[in-house]
């Protein structure tokens, strides 16, 4: 039994693993209301709306119980999802506490960590969320909720959609008072009221400590209607925020490129051949941009893509495109020059993209000249790099020669003498083998097909 | 996940809630006023038909 190192918080019980396989051990404390969950119906029609993660009793003790959820494919934190992706999470919180109050509990906490998308439908995985409510009480996960959606929402919207990146410093949510200072003014009476005045009250409270102690907090009531008002505004509120502004230099890539109609019907041809050939169940698309060689992908037969992109804007475009749809594309924020690291107590609460998952091949289609160029990494550098996620490569070379590198290179000095194929193959061969190659037509790059070498085999 | 209640964010749901509640009462109300004033109307106006329409009648229209 290994149990997971982010999962001390609850007194309410525990996740760990066994051979492999994710369990949720249930305290004594919390049994009660994990019955109530199930013979109330608010767990039935949590799953009936595809809001939360479904489990199966595995084993009733009198002192615990043992649940098993379904696997999550893959695990993502709040840092790396786009805006609408962050939005609908933040409403799925709020419609899981609306349904469990008409059912006797409400959420005792409002992580977005206890959210996770599965086939891009934010789901929550922690069971354990639900308490009994009582006529009166308020909601305790509220300062929770403002500090994890938000606020970084709020920010996003009034101030910069790269504002998101706080959640990777403040994995406790963005705190109040500093999104109230960030926000200035900004973001009318909803950012007013959940914002500004919250942060004075909470700094008020918290420097006052008589207050705690001469009002015992039994006084705060808070009534069922004005609870489920405050929540069905959050709500609204929530839905009317949005991202009209926002636009970046990869939003129109494919409109903008130097592809030719017949350079991209090649080169999508190819990547279909290299598919068919190697058959991925999962492959993870760095720089996919808006989606268009991830969907190619999907089309012939991969269960699951990974596109990661740097571009927020490109990632909530695609994501954009595929909440609708039940293809398995899962965008998310990612960037190659500085990804998610392993974050929170002893680095052990949230691990980096590579210790969740590997995928079965990396698609890494017109990138190499950005890291090279752009960021002057090194082949070899970036061939071992590929080589410690997957065995597959199917990778694009993009010569000097090359209109979109020329522009990189407009506005530095030519400092890559050794940006060319020849020495791409050799840093590259080091770690793979190149199996196939192909020009692709009416352009002068050229896909590469490689696998890994033995020794370096994952 | 377990949550320490906060003190702040409990006073300033009061407020808040105080706040969405009454805009929603006013939002229940400004409902049920305009449904009355209609149903009124329709049951006017539905009124008004039928006795043209036995007016229609007696014309033989």
């Amino acid at each position: 039994m290994k149990k997971e190192y982010s999962s001390y918080r609850d007194p309410s019980g525990f996740v760990y693993r066994e051979d492999d396989v994710i369990l949720r051990h249930i305290n004594k404390s919390y049994i009660d209301k994990f019955k109530h969950m199930h013979s109330s119906g608010l767990y039935d029609k949590l799953v009936s709306e595809d809001m939360i993660i479904e489990h199966v009793l595995v084993k009733q003790e009198s002192d615990y119980l043992i649940i098993k959820p379904d696997k999550v494919p893959f695990i993502s934190y709040p840092y790396e999802w786009s805006f609408s992706q962050l939005k609908d999470a933040a409403i799925t919180t709020l419609e899981i506490h609306k349904q469990a109050m008409s059912y006797g509990m409400f959420m005792k906490d409002a992580s977005a960590y206890n959210i996770q998308f599965i086939n891009n439908k934010p789901k929550l995985i922690d069971t354990l969320s639900f308490e009994f409510y009582k006529e009166g009480d308020p909601w305790v996960a509220y300062g929770q909720f403002c500090s994890h959606f938000l606020s970084p929402l709020l920010l996003m919207v009034e101030v910069d959609i790269r504002m998101l990146q706080m959640l990777r410093t403040n994995i406790d949510g963005i705190p109040i008072d500093l999104a109230s200072k960030l926000l200035k003014k900004k973001g009318g009476f909803a950012a007013k009221q959940h914002i500004h005045w919250h942060a004075k009250s909470v700094a008020k409270h918290a420097m006052d400590g008589k207050v705690e102690i001469n009002k015992p907090k039994k006084f705060i009531k808070v009534s069922k209607f004005n609870h489920l008002a405050t929540i069905n505004s959050l709500i609204k509120i929530i839905q009317n925020l949005k991202l009209d502004h926002v636009s970046t230099e990869w939003m129109n890539y494919y409109s903008n490129t130097n592809y030719t109609n017949q350079a991209f019907n090649s080169k999508s041809d190819i990547v279909a051949e290299y598919l068919k050939k190697i058959k991925p169940e999962s492959i993870w698309d760095l720089g996919a941009n808006d989606g268009t060689f991830s969907r190619l992908a999907i089309k012939i037969g991969v269960k699951s893509v990974i596109a990661f992109d740097m571009d927020p804007v490109a990632v909530e475009k695609n994501y954009l495109m595929t909440e609708n749809h039940t293809d398995d594309i899962f965008p998310l924020l990612f960037d190659i020059m500085n990804p998610s690291p392993c974050l929170g107590f002893n680095n052990g609460e949230r691990l980096q993209v590579g210790d969740r998952s590997k995928p079965d091949c990396i698609l890494a289609l017109a990138l190499i000249h950005h890291l090279c160029i752009g960021k002057n990494l090194p082949f070899e550098m970036i061939a071992e790099s590929f080589s410690k996620q997957s065995n597959e490569l199917i990778i694009e070379f993009v010569p000097k020669e090359d209109s979109q590198v020329e522009i990189l290179l407009a506005t530095r000095e030519d400092i890559f003498s050794q940006y060319n194929q020849d020495e791409f193959e050799i840093a590259f061969s080091k770690y793979y083998h190149i199996t196939e190659l192909n020009k692709i037509d009416d352009s002068n790059r050229t896909m590469f097909l490689m696998k890994k070498r033995g020794d370096y085999e994952i | 996940m377990y949550l320490d209640p906060n003190f702040g964010s409990m006073i300033i749901q009061l407020i808040i809630g105080l706040i969405a509640g009454a805009g929603a009462y006013l939002m229940i109300a400004r409902k049920k006023i305009v449904s009355f004033s209609f149903k009124k109307k329709v049951t006017k106006d539905s009124t008004s038909d039928n006795a043209n329409e036995g007016k229609d009648h007696e014309k033989g229209i």
